[in-house]
């Protein structure tokens, strides 16, 4: 007995295989067969096909004892049998006289799910074409046989008709009814390429055309696709189906026949597939018209309008055919008379009446007014983090999670590293620095992302673990606080103005937390009037020994220098960061903040820290509060007391500007084809005068001088006083097209009482979900309306923008605030509606996205919102020229909840409109509003 | 060219399905073929549908559910549903593939005309056939129905047998399993009128939609909102209700259910129940597309102590297929405090053996016709948790352990309320959304071990 000689696999040297195996005895191919399955397990990352596998498949099937041995060897991951190995296996079998062929194949058949490139179903279906075998019972291989009719992998039957093909095809029989069972399998219908005869459709017809010789039962294929059809699938495979049933052409008797299936399908299947079932049965006679009622209840549900109509116009047609049964139809006609769209309820009101129904009460009229509940109110934010373990916890989920998505995680998280950091920093880094390894991917920053903080907050927490790092990164953080000082605290124009002045603020913070890990022995003050540009305290703190002045500093001096161990009772390190805030809106109580800093004594606080927990604070001059500040004796006492006598923040100047698109600038200018041809941005500028030049940028004419209120003293001087602003009244626009890309949900925390501001600032972001069809945007909208104060013409502008994005969530988004800002009473339903109108007029939005999210807030109980939204947009979108689509809804939602409008109203352009002599749906729609409103024409 | 063929995780055994006939329908009646449970082939039910066409609509989307992947999509899963005989009424059950989506059919006394004759639960044969048949089903007089063979099919076995072999994944068992617990802690969120509930579940998103939504009620009807705030109801993956469709215009309510969720909550279960008023059907989702009911670990929760496992065979040795479990009356009948029957049910639950109905917002008597109990011995976060706290990887200190699993190390907390956190990516994605993670359960029975030691 000779060893079988594998090399001849490898070279893929069938002949020699096949002689060798014949030459061998019993044992020897008992053996072989052992040796075989040995041999694809060593090489099982092989990639078997062609010559190598056919010569594989010779050895297996010339020596193995069973159906199950050689599917053992045949079926591994990489095993590619196809056309090219069929020869291999049938001749080897009928040499040997195998007997389980037909096991084998259907072995093979069921070991794979599918079958993508259509090679196994191509090796089968040959080898069963050779033996004369029937069709396996797998579900792929149907759609295998599909595909192949499409492409036939023997060439030479490519070029023949596909009727031809089909005709003689051995698996016609067994597969084609099977073609209705297989889910999916009706996509495979339709051809690829439509270049030949009978274009895509030409299987469809090849069927239809031996149906008609009778080669295949018609019935069959008639139950099939009804059943098919009733039982649902894909929208793609569906479609192929409605083709075949129409090239069936069944006669009216045929219909008949099934009018159960077809009322069925009628009544639920998808929209295409209902139609085609209502046009197929009006032609049928001798229908039961109970039948037909019963199913007409259900179609008059439905919410496609021309289907409703057709159905209306037939039982119309029904009623006048049997005048005795007229009763019945004007009840099943009476079903329609609450659907959605109005003028099908009136058509049905009409129909219904004009055969003897009982017309139908009215629809409910809308309550005057809206009816919402009240605000939830205010949600305190969640207890500090006490222990490094929760830290850790955090931080896992800070970057398990989406990072960023969020204010309030971060706040919690930087505000405890300051605190536990101090405390016993080796514990920090026990319990943090297995998580800030294991989520080491994705925490380095984006540098192609101007306002990217990964890096900065990823530095901050390695600074706080480790004394080291922190000295390392001293450099960078004292960099990020110098380019704050100039462009926050100095007023230079920024060099990108995508990034908003609170998202720098936010910066600088993180900065100043990672430079004081670096050094926790110096705690740096914030300076008294020095009078000299620049050494603000706003700076860096570590710079120069100027921002270590003692002026003004009362009490216990600073412990300065003693040595490595940190966290001094009462200082930041202790008390945590003052701006951290007590409710989840990012909302400060002042009350916390005179606690923190009693508890800081003399200890000066942060600059950057301190400057985020004044902008925290409610707005509004409080003297008892401005009392107790002064009275801790302290700089930071006297500046919250200046701050609390002023009124804060100074309120803002709002210039609203309508942008158009900028010109191309090449013919490869692509980004120009994806800018909205109008866009609406909320610039800001401070209340008093500028005495410095306007800055660069669209719409901005400068920053704020002083601080209205005459309790900012003079001795600070102008840029001081400046400083107050922050440099968040008057930045730079951002050119059209950039938006950050999600890090404006950030804002709405750091500007907590200021909701109008932080709204300019992210407008760019909302606007983009509309006009540019960006996702997400919209996300900051409900959060602005959680937070406080004015909101400016930025916020409702922002709302009109999301009730018309591309995408469902950000639109709910818009109308979560929109609900949210009108049960509060602070939204303006006319600034967001006549921006609404302009936009959607110069076809920069598409109002009809605004129709779902407008029905909703009025059934939500907001109906004179509504009304007043739209009484402002429609102005514009009537003058438009045409009028853009989804004008005609809009005016019937106006109409709808005209009766909660607070007053008369007169829209301009209405009555025209509604005097015109025209049928269309726009004029129809128009009168119906005039009519609403109480007005004639 | 590859073809993953991933094994899913945990044991895979194989079901055999021996029907004495396949299922069938008709003009004659719908006769159901069953196999398993009390008996090989039971008889639950001979007698009258009321209502045939929202009957035929209701059991055509559990046979639906039974063998959809809503997610991931491949080669359609075929484990059939199972029906259970109560005292008054069927229940007929199934779990979509991908161990997403639990559907339920309870046809209501009102639904049925006839005779309940064996109590117990049984798989029930679906085929192409009979789902064509039931689809065509309509017209309004009532329709004979049989659960089980009759004396003939019983009689004449010629070659009409059914037998069908398919792997039975263990994740499919488990989320049989979770999907009780989980419901148990729902409550009614809202009730639509089947007009504004088609309008609603039109409006949404297609099948090929994942997204997590939320929705609250607003006047008479949902409406969708972006955030979870209070009172909302989780609607993750909107496509899996296609299966409410059929029956949506024979119903005449909408129910909707979900646990309470408070501002900011991680996406939950929900269950959407259709009532005909002869027929309730009940589809619960779970929180995410991608996540099976499997992997929630509600059941790991209540790591059964011993005593809990006395409890609840003493209880599941009491009940008598009852419609619904009276707790009250079940304490009394153990005489044990109505608590320590509650956990011993949920107990029974994890093992198949009761379900949970949130309409009637109590248990029901149900023993699943698979081995239940040991797909959830065998949970692989639990098998890897006795791994990590047999070798000796959790070093308890105080109120808080840590855990070395590989070269990672990782912090395990015990809050004030009892519950566990830990620092593992896990965890951090679900904070304790899908139940206690590995590195939790290994602390818990190291705990449980020590104290044991100590005693």
């Amino acid at each position: 007995m000779t060893a079988f000689d594998f090399e001849l696999i490898r070279q893929g040297r069938v002949a020699a295989v096949s002689v060798e195996v014949a030459a061998l005895d019993d044992a020897g191919r008992a053996k072989t067969a052992r040796d075989l399955l040995a041999y694809v397990k060593r090489r099982a990352e092989n990639h078997w096909r062609g010559d190598e596998l056919s010569a594989l498949a010779v050895a297996t099937i010339g020596c193995v004892p069973s159906a199950a041995a050689a599917a053992r060897i045949l079926t591994g991951r990489w095993m590619s049998p196809g056309r090219d190995t069929v020869d291999a296996v049938v001749t080897t079998a009928r040499a040997r006289g195998v007997t389980w062929l037909p096991e084998l194949v259907t072995r093979l058949a069921d070991r794979r799910p599918t079958d993508e490139d259509g090679r196994l179903w191509a090796f089968i279906a040959l080898v069963l074409a050779a033996e004369g075998l029937p069709a396996p019972a797998t579900d792929w291989f149907v759609l295998g046989w599909l595909s192949d009719l499409g492409f036939p992998a023997e060439e030479r039957l490519r070029s023949r008709p596909i009727a031809e093909r089909l005709r003689t095809d051995p698996f016609l029989d067994a597969l084609l009814p099977r073609v209705f069972t297989v889910a999916g399998a009706g996509e495979r219908l339709t051809m690829w390429e439509s270049s030949r005869p009978g274009g895509k459709l030409a299987l469809i017809q090849a069927i239809a055309e031996l149906a008609a010789e009778g080669r295949v039962d018609r019935d069959m294929l008639l139950r099939g696709c009804l059943g098919r059809l009733l039982h649902g699938d894909r929208p793609a495979a569906v479609r192929p189906l409605l083709a075949l049933l129409s090239a069936l052409a069944p006669a009216p008797a045929e219909v008949a026949a099934h009018a159960g299936d077809y009322l069925r399908l009628l009544a639920d299947a998808p929209s295409p597939v209902a139609t085609a079932a209502q046009k197929a049965l009006r032609t049928a006679p001798d229908l039961d018209l109970d039948a037909v009622l019963e199913a007409s209840k259900a179609v008059l549900r439905r919410p496609d309008k021309a289907l409703v109509r057709a159905q209306l116009t037939w039982l119309d047609a029904l009623a006048r055919r049997h005048p005795a049964r007229a009763a019945d139809v004007a009840a099943a006609l009476a079903e329609a008379a609450d659907h959605p769209a109005v003028e099908l309820r009136e058509r049905a009101t009409v129909l219904a009446a004009r055969h003897g129904g009982a017309t139908p009460v009215a629809v409910v009229a809308v309550a005057a007014g809206d009816d919402l509940p009240p605000p939830p109110p205010p949600v305190p934010a969640p207890p500090p983090i006490t222990d490094p373990d929760e830290l850790a916890e955090e931080v896992a989920a800070f970057y398990s999670g989406r990072p960023f998505a969020a204010l309030l995680p971060l706040e919690r998280i930087a505000d405890a590293v300051v605190r536990l950091s101090a405390a016993d920093r080796p514990a920090l880094r026990a319990a943090l620095l297995p998580v800030l390894e294991r989520h080491r991917d994705g925490m380095g920053e984006h540098r192609w992302d101007p306002c990217c903080l990964c890096g900065t907050f990823t530095g901050v927490l390695h600074s706080a673990t480790d004394v080291q790092q922190a000295t390392a990164r001293r450099g960078g953080w004292a960099a990020l606080l110098a380019a704050a000082r100039r462009f926050l605290a100095l007023g230079e124009p920024a060099p990108d103005p995508r990034v908003a002045p609170p998202h720098r603020l936010l910066r600088a913070r993180l900065a100043e937390i990672g430079m004081h890990a670096a050094r926790p022995d110096v705690v740096p003050r914030l300076s008294g009037s020095t009078g000299s540009t620049g050494s603000t305290g706003l700076g860096a703190p570590a710079g120069r020994g100027g921002s270590a002045d003692l002026v003004g500093s009362v009490g216990a001096s600073a412990p300065v220098g003693s040595g490595g161990s940190a966290g001094q009772v009462g200082s930041i390190a202790t008390v945590g960061l003052l701006a951290a805030p007590t409710w989840a809106n990012g909302a400060l109580d002042t009350a916390v903040l005179l606690d923190r800093l009693a508890v800081l004594g003399g200890h000066e606080p942060w600059p950057w820290d301190f400057t985020q927990a004044l902008l925290r604070l409610p707005p509004g001059i409080d003297e008892p509060s401005a009392a107790r500040a002064e009275a801790l004796g302290t700089t930071a006492g006297a500046r919250v007391a200046a701050w609390l006598r002023t009124g804060g923040l100074p309120s803002p100047r709002w210039h609203v500007e309508t942008v158009s698109r900028r010109p191309r600038k090449h013919a490869g200018d692509y980004e120009h084809d994806s800018l909205p041809l109008l866009r609406v941005q909320v610039g800001t500028s401070a209340a008093a005068t500028a005495s410095r030049p306007p800055r660069s940028g669209a719409v901005t004419t400068g920053l704020s001088v002083a601080a209205p209120g005459s309790a900012a003293p003079a001795a600070r001087g102008a840029d001081a006083a400046e400083a107050e602003s922050f440099g968040l009244l008057g930045s730079a626009l951002p050119t059209v097209g950039g938006g950050t890309g999600g890090w404006h949900v950030l804002w709405p925390g750091l500007l907590p009482w200021h909701r109008g501001l932080a709204a300019a600032h992210a407008l760019p972001d909302v606007a983009a979900t509309a006009d540019m069809d960006r996702r997400g945007g919209a996300a900051v909208l409900p959060m602005l309306a959680e937070a406080a104060g004015d909101p400016g013409p930025a916020l409702p502008i922002a709302v009109a923008y999301g009730l018309a994005a591309r995408h469902e969530a950000d639109r709910v988004a818009a109308l979560d605030a929109l609900l949210l800002l009108a049960a509060a009473g602070s939204f303006d339903a006319e600034t967001a509606g006549r921006h609404l109108g302009v936009l959607a007029a110069g076809g920069a939005v598409t109002p009809a996205r605004a129709l779902q999210p407008l029905r909703d807030a009025a059934a939500a109980g907001a109906p004179r919102t509504v009304f007043r939204l739209l009484a402002a947009a429609l102005p514009a979108l009537l003058a438009a020229a045409p009028p853009p689509r989804g004008t005609p809804d809009l005016l019937t939602l106006a109409a709808e909840t005209a009766p909660a409008a607070p007053g008369p109203v007169e829209i301009p352009g209405l009555a025209d409109l509604a005097a015109r002599r025209s049928g269309s749906r726009l004029t129809a729609e128009a009168r119906r509003l005039s009519t609403a409103l109480g007005l004639k024409f | 060219m590859s073809y993953p063929r991933a094994s899913l995780t945990g044991v895979s055994v194989v079901q055999q399905y021996r029907y004495l006939a396949p299922s069938t329908a008709g003009d004659g009646g719908v006769d159901l073929q069953t196999c398993g449970g009390p008996a090989a082939n039971p008889r639950f039910f001979a007698g009258f549908l009321t209502t045939p066409a929202a009957a035929a609509a209701g059991l055509l989307a559990v046979a639906d559910v039974a063998r959809t992947r809503y997610f991931q999509p491949r080669d359609p899963a075929s484990l059939d549903p199972v029906v259970t005989g109560s005292a008054d009424r069927l229940r007929f059950e199934s779990f979509s593939g991908c161990c997403g989506v639990y559907a339920r059919l309870d046809a209501l006394p009102a639904g049925l005309d006839g005779e309940v004759l064996g109590h117990g639960t049984t798989n029930v044969d679906v085929n192409p056939p009979l789902r064509e048949a039931l689809a065509r089903i309509a017209g309004l007089d009532p329709l004979h129905l049989s659960v089980g063979p009759d004396d003939l099919t019983a009689s004449t076995l010629d070659g009409t047998v059914v037998e069908k072999k398919v792997p039975l994944p263990a994740r499919w068992l488990r989320g049989f399993a979770e999907v009780q617990v989980l419901s148990a802690g729902f409550d009614l969120r809202a009730e639509l009128t089947a007009a504004e509930a088609g309008a609603f579940l039109r409006r949404l998103p297609g099948a090929n939609d994942r997204s997590v939504l939320w929705a609250v009620p607003a006047g008479r009807s949902l409406r969708l909102t972006s955030r979870p705030v209070p009172g909302a109801v989780c609607l993750a993956g909107a496509g899996r209700l296609a299966a409410l469709r059929g029956l949506l215009r024979h119903s005449r309510s909408l129910r909707v259910y979900g646990p309470p969720v408070p501002a900011g909550s991680p996406p939950v279960a929900s269950a959407w129940e259709l009532d005909t008023g002869a027929l309730r059907l009940t589809l619960t989702l779970s929180p995410e597309p991608h996540r099976g009911f499997s992997g929630e670990g509600a059941a790991l929760a209540s790591l059964a102590g011993d005593d809990v496992a006395d409890d609840a065979e003493l209880v599941g040795a009491l009940l008598s297929w009852d419609p619904t479990i009276d707790v009250a009356d079940l304490a009394a009948a153990a005489g044990l405090e109505p608590g320590r029957v509650r956990a011993a049910l949920a107990q029974l639950g994890t093992a198949g053996r009761v379900g949970y109905d949130v309409a009637d917002a109590a248990y029901f008597h149900r023993v699943l016709p698979y081995d239940a109990a040991r797909a959830e011995r065998d949970n692989p976060r639990l098998v890897g948790a006795r791994a990590l706290a047999e070798s000796g990887a959790v070093t308890l200190d105080g109120s808080a352990a840590t855990v070395r699993s590989g070269d990672q190390t990782y912090r395990v907390r015990r809050l004030p309320d009892g519950a566990l956190t830990c620092t593992c990516p896990w965890w951090a994605k679900h904070r304790g959304g899908r139940g206690p993670c590995k590195h939790a359960l290994a602390v818990t029975i190291a705990a449980a071990t020590a104290t044991a030691g100590t005693a």
